[in-house]
Formats: structure tokens, C-alpha cells, sequence
């Protein structure tokens, strides 16, 4: 296949070629989309982790 | 009783420790098959000598379309499953495969349309094919959606389970709307027990297509599950410490 034909796929290029970009972005989207969940939902329970240790340092505070 | 294990191995808890070796090399295993696949498909593979180069859709289109079928049996075996028994992990598999497989779906919808065009000389007709495939699109989104409409997740599990298993008849009628029904879209060409009409220079991409896409999409559901884990019991001492390290 030369480089010329590769490309435009002898007048199916278009077709072609929107096929693999949907498909491209469409698994771009669902890799992304899934690991921002993952970091999102990591970093709220690191934020509440915190703020549970804070709390329960500052009350053993009072206690003393 | 000898359910012991698989209660304890289907623990949230076993999940994430089985997962953390587990997913990474299942996404390498997918990049490599898929890349494979491309270089075949796009490049070292015979045009057809009907379609000429359209062909090569197919290396996406069948995937996909297979891909959107097995992701609504396992949506719809995890949500029976929930709806059965207590196993935490079962709604929420359902849950987590539902938006891969509404993507294969639509992807399966769009490069048959971008296929039919240069091949039938249409984008789209009412067939039984293409109808039961846009009907399982809906059936996906609707899952999604009622899944959202409830505040409560243990209501939610339940209710757009029932859906989803209700739905699960439509994916047999995919299967065979080809063969029930006088089609324009061709009857198969690949089966797994009977011979192959395709020459191994197209059936070598397809199937590292076929294989590159389906782990792909199991490993990232199986990213999902961990992420649903996450929301619904992120309060677990486990989860806790895991996230301390």
C-alpha cells in the first residue's frame, strides 16, 4: 500500500478514517472520564480522612 | 458452607487486592493487541475486492458491535445477581459496565453508518439489525438514567436492574435478526464453531480487534467497580488505611 493510498483508501478515506477517530476519542473519553472519577473520589476521602483526625485531635485536646 | 469463598471473594475488600496486579497488565495486554490490530487493519490487510478499502470498518465495527452485546448480558447477569443475592459487587458491576457499553453501542451504530454509506449507498435503514442495535443504545441510556433518577443507590440497584433484565431479550434478537429477518445488513461472517469465510489476512486483524477491545473494555469497568467501591463505602476502615499508605 503506498502512503498516498493509505490516506485517502482509493475515495474511502473519509469513511474510513471517521470510523477510527470516533472510535479514538470515544475510548480517550472513557479512559479519561473514568480515571478523573477515580482521582475525584480519592481525593474527597483523603479530605475527609483529614479533617476526621483533625477533629478527633482537637477533642482529646479539650479532654485534657 | 462452600459459598464461604465466593462471598469472601467477591468482598469489596479481596476485589481491590486482586485488581491492584490484575488491571494494569490487562491494559497493556489490550494497548498491544489493538495497535497490532490497527497496523493489520489499516495497513497490512487486502482491500475487498467489492468493497475496497471500507472494508476495513469492520476491524472496528465488529468489535464494538460484539463488545455492546457482551456488556449487556454482564449488566444484566450483575443486576439479576444484586437483585438475587446480597453480593455488594454485583449493582455495582452492573452500574459500572453501563457506560462502556452504551460507547461500544454507539460506536457500533456510527462505523456502521460510516460503513453503510460507501457500501449500501445509505446511512441508515430501518432493518431489524440496525433497529434492535439503536433499541439497545436506549436501553443502555435508560439504565443510566434511572439509575441517576433515585437518590437512594439500594433503590436505584433495584429498580433499573429490573430494566436491565427485562432488556436482556433484546440481545438475542440482535443476535439472530439477520437470520429471523430478510436484512440489509449481511449475515455473519465469523463464528466460533463453524468455519470462517474470511481469509486469514482479514481474520488476523479482526480478531486482535476483537480481543484488543473486549479486555480493554473489561479492564476499564473493572476500574469503574473499584470507583463505585470507592462512593459507596469509602467510609470502610480498609478503604481508610489504603488510602493513608
Amino acid at each position: 500500500m503506498t502512503m498516498a493510498e493509505f490516506f485517502t483508501m482509493e475515495g474511502h478515506g473519509i469513511f474510513v478514517w471517521t470510523s477510527y477517530g470516533l472510535g479514538l476519542l470515544t475510548f480517550i473519553g472513557l479512559y479519561v472520564s473514568t480515571f478523573a472519577t477515580k482521582k475525584r473520589l480519592e481525593k474527597q476521602l483523603r479530605r475527609q480522612i483529614r479533617m476526621q483526625t483533625q477533629n478527633t485531635e482537637t477533642n482529646s485536646n479539650i479532654d485534657d | 458452607m462452600t459459598w464461604q469463598w465466593f462471598h469472601r471473594l467477591s468482598s469489596p475488600k479481596s476485589y481491590f487486592e486482586i485488581t491492584d496486579w490484575l488491571l494494569k497488565p490487562m491494559m497493556l495486554i489490550s494497548l498491544i493487541l489493538i495497535l497490532a490490530g490497527l497496523y493489520f487493519g489499516l495497513y497490512d490487510s487486502p482491500k475487498d475486492y467489492q468493497q475496497g478499502h471500507s472494508v476495513r470498518i469492520m476491524y472496528l465495527h465488529v468489535p464494538t458491535a460484539i463488545a455492546s452485546m457482551v456488556g449487556y448480558v454482564v449488566m444484566a447477569v450483575a443486576a439479576a445477581v444484586g437483585y438475587i443475592w446480597r453480593i455488594k459487587l454485583a449493582p455495582m458491576t452492573a452500574i459500572a459496565v453501563a457506560p462502556v457499553g452504551a460507547a461500544m453501542t454507539f460506536l457500533a451504530l456510527a462505523t456502521g453508518s460510516l460503513w453503510g454509506k460507501p457500501t449500501w449507498g445509505t446511512w441508515w435503514v430501518w432493518d431489524a439489525r440496525l433497529t434492535s442495535e439503536l433499541i439497545l443504545l436506549f436501553l443502555y441510556l435508560g439504565f443510566i438514567a434511572l439509575h441517576n433518577a433515585f437518590e437512594d443507590r439500594e433503590v436505584a440497584d433495584r429498580a433499573a436492574g429490573v430494566l436491565a433484565m427485562v432488556g436482556v431479550i433484546n440481545v438475542p434478537i440482535i443476535h439472530y435478526s439477520v437470520y429471523w429477518w430478510n436484512t440489509l445488513h449481511q449475515q455473519d461472517t465469523i463464528s466460533v464453531t463453524g468455519e470462517s469465510l474470511l481469509p486469514f489476512s482479514m481474520k488476523l486483524p479482526l480478531m486482535l480487534m476483537i480481543f484488543g477491545v473486549l479486555i480493554f473494555c473489561i479492564a476499564l469497568s473493572m476500574y469503574r467497580i473499584r470507583n463505585e467501591v470507592l462512593e459507596r463505602e469509602g467510609d470502610k476502615g480498609w478503604i481508610r488505611e489504603r488510602l493513608s499508605e
